[in-house]
């Protein structure tokens, strides 16, 4: 009991009522109470989710401590994709009772396999467009409307391997949109407009011809909404999709 | 279209003093948060310019013109609150043109339809209207309510944590819609949360609330670069800034009482005692760097990795590339960029820049 007491930072408390407990407190003796027991398995079900965001990332931490001291098998559950990744060796993404994905976090992020897994992992959300590829002036290009991009020349091959549908999304992070201040060869004109400071970095709205794209950007980049900017795609972060079942076509293209 | 000035507001309930000595003043279209913890005085605060609520001292003034005599109605502010104040058995259409068909206003079918097609469009719930709201989703809800609001084209927004009840995607997701809406309408909006990102990615100013006092005003890469305390610099910013308490010697950090040393850049304002400020994304993982550590925790964010780090009883957080290969208890070396450096006082908990100004 002492050492548990002790790894979760409560050794003062042990003599405290529950009622005197703060949120997090209150959690930490919980887990404690389960860990006593030197359990096989640990089952945890939202066991932060209704602390405030502070004590959440800071429970997160402690939380993933105790699982390397403690070492035993842990299942946790949590609709909060961002304590899943921080936290997992392995997840588990679920939609209406069935099973999405498993992958560890590095996989879900970099190769989701369908539409909801890549819109579920990650903030900000994915961009997903309907597309069709074409060639234009002898470049391979993925149209959103009439936003263009440019894309390497083996994507044609890649999709008739895979036997791409007609119906096909295109998906890209915020940070797989690449932002230009000056003209460059590939890339299109944009118009900035909504800016949102996170303060490492910048979310920032592109208006591409009819489509808005979010990219990522270094904070202050993009000085404020109405200016032109320059973007094109990273077709290391392109992903495809078939649009109707939503399954990802696992094309991966070379940056 | 309004501007909102408050002079000198106090507000007590009993001998509890909820607001103190509240001084703002918000533009004429102006997207304005209100940010601090739970019992800042965020909600009293905007009740007391709602007119729901007298203020013990000071004085609230609309457009240059004292309101502290106005009642709720006069004022002609909308109030959007965390829980939907919806009629349940009645349609999203008859919630909507309800605030309109009050005896006071007197208007007629055409102007209410022009008002409900216009506030519908704009929140994208024109094919919801003849739906019962009891049957809507919760974001859906949420907007009918700020539909409530805008189709009475009040002088302020009022706004009171609207997204807090909302998951994580759905917060997402309306924190653009909103702040586009607030920039098309032009309109004066001031924003109550505890959540540090709607403040930093909506305001265009952010005043951050302790304790019944505001602690700073300013643009949301202000008070994330140049908070004006220990509680505004850990308060803004995510993954937490990290506070190391030590002092300046030989312009250098040495952090105790472990004792290790990090440069600083330019001039060190003073000696002696101190705690230094440095964000996640301005500490440096690599070789060669001044420091020695043990890596406590690894955090996967997808796009890069935060990664605590331990020296004896401090802990450091950093974030590096997604690609960086590191494992748990794996020792390496960081440092720091210099020049981020915050220097607060350490008992005070200050930032020196602040107090020299
Ligand atoms: N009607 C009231 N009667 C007594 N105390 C109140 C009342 N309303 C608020 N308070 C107190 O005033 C302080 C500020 O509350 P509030 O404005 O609701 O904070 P916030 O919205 O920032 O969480 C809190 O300590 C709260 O308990
Ligand atoms: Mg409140």
């Amino acid at each position: 009991m002492r050492s548990v007491g002790r790894s979760l930072g409560i050794s003062h408390l042990l003599r405290a009522r529950p009622s005197a407990l703060s949120g997090g407190d209150m959690q930490r003796v919980a887990i404690g109470r389960a860990l006593v027991r030197r359990p096989k398995a640990l089952l945890l079900d939202e066991p932060i989710g209704s602390l405030d965001a502070k004590l959440r990332e800071q429970m997160r931490v402690e939380l993933k401590r105790l699982h390397y001291e403690n070492g035993s098998t842990s299942i946790y559950v949590t609709h909060d994709q961002v304590e899943a990744m921080s936290l997992a060796d392995r997840i588990v993404v679920m939609n209406d009772g069935v099973l999405q994905q498993v992958g560890t976090p590095t996989e879900v992020y970099l190769y989701p396999a369908n539409l909801f897994v890549a819109q579920f992992i990650g903030s900000p959300v994915m961009n997903i467009a309907a597309a069709t590829v074409g060639e234009a002036d002898g470049k391979v290009q993925v149209s959103l409307d009439d936003a263009r991009f440019d894309l390497p020349r083996e994507l044609l091959g890649m999709l008739e391997q895979k036997k791409a549908p007609a119906d096909l999304s295109l998906g890209v992070r915020p940070e797989g949109v690449l932002v230009s201040r000056d003209e460059q060869p590939g890339y299109r004109p944009a118009e900035a407009h909504l800016i949102q400071p996170f303060g490492g970095f910048d979310i920032v709205d592109l208006r591409i011809g009819s489509r808005t794209l979010r990219a990522r950007t270094s904070s202050g980049f993009v000085d404020k909404a109405g200016d032109k900017v320059f973007a094109r795609l990273d077709p290391a972060q392109a992903h495809f999709f078939d649009t109707r079942s939503g399954a990802s076509l696992d094309i991966r293209l070379a940056g | 279209m309004a501007r909102i000035r408050l002079e000198n507001i106090s507000k007590s309930f009993g001998t509890h003093v909820a607001v103190e000595d509240l001084d703002l003043d918000v533009a004429d279209g102006e997207f304005f948060v209100l940010l601090g913890p739970t019992g800042a005085g965020k909600t009293t605060t905007l009740r007391m310019i709602a007119g729901l609520e007298k203020p013990t001292a000071g004085r609230v003034h609309i457009n240059e013109v004292d309101v502290n005599g106005w009642g709720p109605a006069e004022r002609d502010v909308a109030l959007v609150l965390q829980q939907y104040s919806l009629y349940p058995r009645l349609t999203v259409r008859e919630n909507l043109s309800f605030p309109l068909r009050s005896r006071i206003r007197r208007m007629s079918e055409a102007d209410i339809e022009k008002r409900l097609d216009y506030a519908s469009k704009t929140l994208r719930i024109t094919h919801l209207l003849d739906r019962k709201t009891d049957r809507l989703s919760g974001g859906e809800m949420q907007r009918v309510s700020i539909g409530r609001a805008i189709v009475r084209e009040p002088q302020v927004f009022l706004m009171d944590e609207p997204l807090s009840a909302l998951d994580a995607k759905l917060r997402e997701a309306l924190r653009s819609e909103l702040k586009d809406l607030q920039m098309r309408l032009g309109a004066t909006f001031i924003f109550v949360t505890h959540d540090q990102v709607e403040a930093m990615t909506m305001g265009d100013r952010i005043a951050v609330l302790n304790h019944g006092r505001i602690v700073q005003v300013g643009r949301p890469q202000e008070v994330y670069t140049n908070p004006r305390n220990t509680f505004v610099a850990s308060f803004v910013g995510s993954p937490a800034i990290n506070l190391l308490n030590g002092r300046v010697a030989n312009n250098g950090a040495v952090v105790t009482p472990t004792t290790f040393e990090l440069p600083l850049a330019g001039q060190a304002a003073g000696e002696g005692a101190m705690t230094f400020g440095i964000r996640p994304e301005d500490v440096r993982v690599e070789a060669g760097a001044p420091v020695e550590a043990r890596v406590h925790d690894i955090e996967n964010h997808g796009i890069e990795k935060v990664v605590t780090l331990r020296v004896a009883d401090h802990q450091v957080r950093a974030t590096v590339p997604a690609r960086v290969d590191i494992k748990l208890e794996e020792v390496v070396r960081f440092g720091w960029n210099a020049d981020k450096v915050m220097l607060f006082d350490a008992t005070t908990g200050v930032n020196l820049r602040h107090r020299a100004a």
